[in-house]
C-alpha cells in the first residue's frame, strides 16, 4: 500500500466520532469490572461498585485531575445507567461473556484506545503541555482499572509486570498527542490512528505474549564502566 | 428536563453534626477492635466521620470540600475521636446504641448527599449516586487503609445495599414532587428498616446468580492456572 493509498483512507475517516463512542467504551469497562467482581464471589454492591469503578473511573480521575468542573459522568446521567446496566449482565450473565474471551479482549482494547486518546484530548483541549496531555491519556485510560484493583482490595496488576496494558495506553495517547502537535489532521482522525496503534500494541502484546519486565538496575553496570574509565585515564 | 427549583437542605445542621460525631465514634470503635495505634484510632476515626462527604464534594467539584470550609465539622470530628480514644471501654459499652444510631444514619447521609448534588442542578441518577457516595465512602476509605477486601464487596450484612434503594426511592420520592420531610423521612426509616432488618433475619447479600451456567468451573480452572491476568 503507497502513501497515496494511506493518505486516501485517512482523509476517508470521519472527523470526530460520534458521542455514543463514549458511552459505549464506557459501557466495555463497566461490564469487565462487573464479570470480574462476580467471578471474585463479591455480592451485588461490589458487583456494582467494581462495574462503576471501572467503567467510570477513567473518566472520573481525568476530570478530578483537570478541575473542569463537576464530571461528565455526573453532568450526564446515562453514565451511571450504563454502568447499572453492565452491572446487570455482569450480575446474570457473567459465565457466559466469560467465556467470550477474544471478543472480551477486542472491546477491551479498543475502548482502551478510546480512553487514552480522549483523555489526552481534553487535556490539549485546556492548553495543558503535550507531555501533561500523554499523562491524562495513560491515566484515563487505565484509571479504571487501577480503582477496580484497589476497591477490590488487590494490588493493581497494571503496575505489576504482566502482559501490556498501560504500556499500550501510554504509546496510544503518546501517538495521539504527536499526531495532534505535528500534524493538522482533525481531531477525530488522530483518535482512531492512535486507536489503531493501541489495538496493534494490545493484541500483539496477547499473541506474541509480550511482558512488561520488571524494574532492571542497572546501577552495577554504570558503576563498572565508570570504574574501567577511571582506571584507563590513570 | 427541567428540574425544580430547589434550595433547601432541610435536615437540621444538628442533625448533620450529630452524624459526623457518630461516625468518627464507630472509626475509632473500629479501630481499636484492629489494635491500631493512638494515630490510627484518629485517623480512622476522621476518615469514617468525613470521608464519604469529601470524596462526594471532590467529586462535585464546588469549591473545597464542605467539611474543610465549615470549622465545626473538624471541630467535632475531633473531639469525637478524642473521646473514641481516651473512652474506648465506654464507647464499647455503648456498642448496642452506637449500632442504632449508626443503622439510622445510613438514611440521613444519603439525603445529605443527594440534596447537595440537587442544589447543583446535578441529574437524579447522580443524585442517587452521590448520596450512597456520601454514606459509604467513609466505610470503603476505612476498610482500604487498613488494607482489608472492602466490606462494601463481601456478601454479608446489607449496608450499601440498604443505602442503594434508599437513594434510588428518595430521588424518585423528590421527582415525583412528595414534600421534602416524607421523602427524607421514607428514606431514613426505609434504609434503617433495610439494614435493621438483614441483622435481625440474617438477610445475607446477594452474590451473582449465574444465568448461564459455567462460572463456578470458570473460576476452578483459573485458579488452577493462577491468577487471571
Amino acid at each position: 500500500m503507497g502513501i497515496g493509498t494511506l493518505a486516501t483512507v485517512i482523509d476517508g475517516l470521519p472527523l470526530a466520532l460520534p458521542a455514543w463512542t463514549q458511552l459505549a467504551a464506557a459501557g466495555v469497562g463497566a461490564t469487565s469490572g462487573a464479570v470480574y467482581a462476580a467471578k471474585r464471589g463479591f455480592d451485588v454492591v461490589g458487583v456494582l461498585l467494581l462495574a462503576v469503578a471501572e467503567g467510570l473511573g477513567g473518566l472520573l480521575l481525568r476530570d478530578t485531575l483537570l478541575q473542569t468542573g463537576t464530571s461528565v459522568v455526573l453532568l450526564d446521567g446515562r453514565y451511571l445507567l450504563v454502568a447499572t446496566a453492565a452491572a446487570v449482565v455482569g450480575f446474570f450473565f457473567a459465565g457466559l461473556v466469560d467465556r467470550l474471551e477474544g471478543v472480551i479482549l477486542v472491546l477491551d482494547a479498543v475502548a482502551l484506545g478510546f480512553f487514552c486518546t480522549v483523555g489526552a484530548d481534553s487535556a490539549l483541549g485546556i492548553s495543558l503541555p503535550p507531555i501533561a496531555a500523554v499523562f491524562i491519556g495513560t491515566v484515563t485510560a487505565v484509571g479504571g482499572l487501577v480503582l477496580r484493583d484497589l476497591l477490590a482490595g488487590d494490588a493493581p496488576r497494571v503496575l505489576r509486570p504482566g502482559v501490556f496494558t498501560a504500556a499500550a495506553a501510554f504509546f496510544g495517547a503518546l501517538a495521539f498527542v504527536l499526531l495532534e502537535t505535528w500534524t493538522s489532521l482533525p481531531s477525530g482522525q488522530s483518535q482512531i490512528l492512535a486507536m489503531v496503534v493501541v489495538f496493534a500494541v494490545r493484541l500483539l502484546a496477547v499473541r506474541l505474549e509480550w511482558r512488561t519486565r520488571a524494574a532492571a538496575d542497572i546501577s552495577e553496570r554504570v558503576w563498572s564502566i565508570w570504574a574501567r574509565t577511571e582506571d584507563g585515564g590513570r | 428536563m427541567s428540574t425544580p427549583v430547589y434550595t433547601v437542605v432541610a435536615l437540621p445542621y444538628a442533625v448533620e453534626m450529630g452524624a459526623v460525631a457518630f461516625g468518627a465514634l464507630s472509626g475509632a470503635l473500629h479501630a481499636t477492635r484492629k489494635g491500631l495505634d493512638t494515630v490510627g484510632v484518629f485517623t480512622l476515626a476522621l476518615i469514617c466521620a468525613i470521608g464519604g462527604g469529601a470524596i462526594r464534594d471532590v467529586l462535585l467539584q464546588q469549591g473545597a470540600p464542605i467539611f474543610l470550609r465549615s470549622p465545626s465539622y473538624l471541630a467535632i470530628a475531633t473531639l469525637a475521636s478524642v473521646v473514641g480514644l481516651l473512652f474506648a471501654r465506654l464507647v464499647r459499652a455503648a456498642l448496642p446504641v452506637i449500632g442504632v444510631v449508626d443503622t439510622l444514619l445510613i438514611g440521613v447521609w444519603v439525603v445529605i448527599g443527594a440534596e447537595r448534588a440537587l442544589v447543583v442542578d446535578l441529574s437524579y441518577v447522580s443524585a442517587a449516586f452521590l448520596g450512597v457516595i456520601t454514606a459509604t465512602g467513609g466505610g470503603l476509605l476505612r476498610d482500604l487503609l487498613c488494607h482489608e477486601v472492602p466490606s462494601a464487596v463481601r456478601p454479608g450484612e446489607w449496608y450499601v445495599a440498604a443505602a442503594i434503594p434508599a437513594a434510588v426511592v428518595f430521588v424518585l420520592l423528590v421527582l415525583a414532587g412528595v414534600g421534602l420531610d416524607v421523602a427524607q423521612l421514607v428514606t431514613i426509616v426505609g434504609a434503617a428498616s433495610l439494614r435493621a432488618g438483614s441483622q435481625r433475619f440474617g438477610w445475607r447479600t446477594p452474590t451473582a446468580y449465574d444465568v448461564w451456567g459455567g462460572l463456578e468451573a470458570r473460576i476452578a480452572a483459573s485458579t488452577r492456572r493462577g491468577a487471571p491476568d
